[in-house]
């Protein structure tokens, strides 16, 4: 299982002690006082060392996401002791990893977050923006979240802010922006959008709406603003560096990146998988509940050449296959930049595979002629602030480097060129190229 | 060494099988795109007898699968 799959979602509880409208686990109240017990933790982290030992090409890194419900419900003693082991088995085996923990964090505390300090655990706090902004998920006020925010910055951890765009915060976006960076010094937030899964009502937004008043919003203020550090969305940052990719080198990158969500077929079983807290192994953290259909295996199950796990991953790449066909999903101007759609969300929502074209193809095609429209302005701008200090900008393009390509970016870009011979980064799976400006 | 399927401690031989798989489908515009996280490799280190066996049986029931196929 471990020998490819580079990310693992850890639920140690399905419990949350909040209740937000979008949330997507359904019967949570069912799971109260559920909690990973540290045998189970155990034979996981064993099972990911056996598996990565055996490997060919193991991932680089391996990234293990603390999950829930809510994982600070888990306490700060068991945090610890789960951190603790599963740091000193990865050291002493080599296996190069990080923790990373999604949470609420309305219930940190000073153990919790000398926990998350000792074992470099990243942090992304689920926060949806200011004033009313979070009246989907609590009645907790923003002086408060901001309280645990410093806390995090005291405590010198590394964090970033997961905004869920739905009807209680769809209009306060640029305020909330505003807010986060003037006041944290963190990276490019991710937002994304709420899918009404277990049908409350109330909270989804739509395509139309989410691709006008959050994402487009993010970009002109990228465009707009001077002295601009960084675009302040990080699913944009990725979209945009794909859409480069795309022009410069005339063909669709998805095809050549292994990758998590937001690719044609993403990656959930194969390069992402998650952990209940029995041990049960399933495609990914975001279904609604432990559907037949999406289950792999438990932990303890034996396996050869990781063929449980492949054949069930290649059972939804034919069914997404024939979603892609059945929709045209490879004639579409968006195909290239496109995440579509979030399978586990729709399987949970509707109890088959499919694709949302009310909500993807209403946010990807207008984001795409958007892009095309203003493509000059944001390479000049992503330049800018991706820039080295050698000023070189180097870009991802998951291929090896062909001359042709090289052309490409000085013919559609004026004013920039591209060293051949000095920049190529060819050490990892992603070949850059280095651009600079005459 | 450990065999990686019985878990003896290996002597005499490791026999190496790695499985790599590339997987591509079948686009709209009837050309091919590679589907990356389908694209992936997976080994097993096994020890003489696991091997013996492990050819025996794949051969054997891959044959039976063939036949399945056919039919």
């Amino acid at each position: 299982m471990f020998g490819h799959t580079n990310m693992l979602i850890l639920k140690l509880t399905r419990d949350c002690n909040l209740r937000c409208k979008y949330c997507y686990i359904k019967n949570k109240d069912n799971f109260k006082g559920e909690m990973m017990e540290f045998y189970t933790f155990k034979r996981i982290i064993q099972r990911i060392i056996k598996d990565r030992k055996k490997a060919t090409y193991p991932p680089k890194i391996f990234t293990l996401v603390l999950h829930g419900g809510e994982p600070l419900l888990a306490g700060h003693k068991k945090l610890r002791l789960f951190l603790g082991y599963a740091s000193r088995k990865f050291e002493e085996s080599g296996v190069k990893h990080r923790f990373s923990m999604q949470t609420n964090l309305t219930l940190l505390s000073t153990e919790i977050l000398s926990v998350l300090h000792d074992y470099d655990v990243t942090v992304g706090v689920s926060f949806d923006g200011i004033k009313e902004s979070n009246s989907s998920r609590t009645d907790i006020n923003t002086e408060k979240f901001d309280t645990h925010f410093r806390e995090l910055t005291d405590f010198n951890i590394n964090f970033g802010f997961l905004m869920v765009v739905n009807k209680a915060n769809i209009n306060n976006i640029a305020e909330s922006l505003d807010y986060i960076f003037k006041k944290y010094d963190t990276g490019p937030l991710k937002i994304n959008y709420a899918e009404d899964v277990l049908g409350v009502g109330g909270s989804e937004v739509t395509g139309k709406e989410f691709f006008e008043k959050a994402w487009k919003v993010v970009l002109d203020r990228f465009l707009e603003k001077e002295n601009t550090k960084q675009l302040e969305e990080s699913n944009l940052s990725n979209i945009l560096e794909r859409y480069f990719s795309n022009i410069i080198t005339k063909k669709n990158n998805i095809e050549y990146m292994r990758s998590n969500c937001g690719l044609k077929i993403c990656g959930g079983g194969s390069n992402i998988i998650e952990i209940n807290p029995d041990g049960s192994v399933h495609y990914c953290g975001r279904y609604s509940e432990d559907f037949k259909e999406t289950y792999i295996q438990n932990i303890e199950d034996e396996e050869f050449l990781e063929l449980k796990q492949i054949s069930r991953y290649f059972d939804t790449v034919k069914v997404k296959h024939k979603i892609l066909k059945e929709n045209e999903c490879d004639l579409c101007p968006a195909d290239g930049i496109c995440d579509h759609g979030c399978p586990a969300f729709y399987y949970s929502k509707y109890g088959k595979f499919g694709l949302r074209k009310d909500l993807v193809c209403e946010i990807f095609i207008p984001l795409y002629y958007y892009l095309v429209k203003n493509e000059i302005r944001l390479f000049n701008k992503l330049y800018e602030t991706k820039k080295n200090q050698d000023g070189i900008w180097y870009l991802n393009l998951h291929l090896n480097i062909e001359d042709e390509w090289i052309d490409n970016i000085t013919k559609k870009f004026k004013g920039y060129y591209v060293e051949r011979d000095k920049n190529f980064k060819t050490e990892n799976f992603n070949p850059q190229i280095a651009i600079r400006k005459k | 060494m450990k065999c990686t399927f019985c878990g003896k401690e290996m002597d005499e031989f490791q026999v190496g099988v790695t499985l790599n798989i590339k997987t591509s489908r079948l686009r709209n515009d009837d050309t091919w795109e590679e589907v990356p996280n389908m694209s992936l490799s997976s080994k097993e280190v096994l020890c003489s007898d696991c091997f013996s066996e492990f050819a025996e049986v794949l051969n054997e029931q891959v044959l039976k699968a063939k036949n399945k196929v056919e039919k």
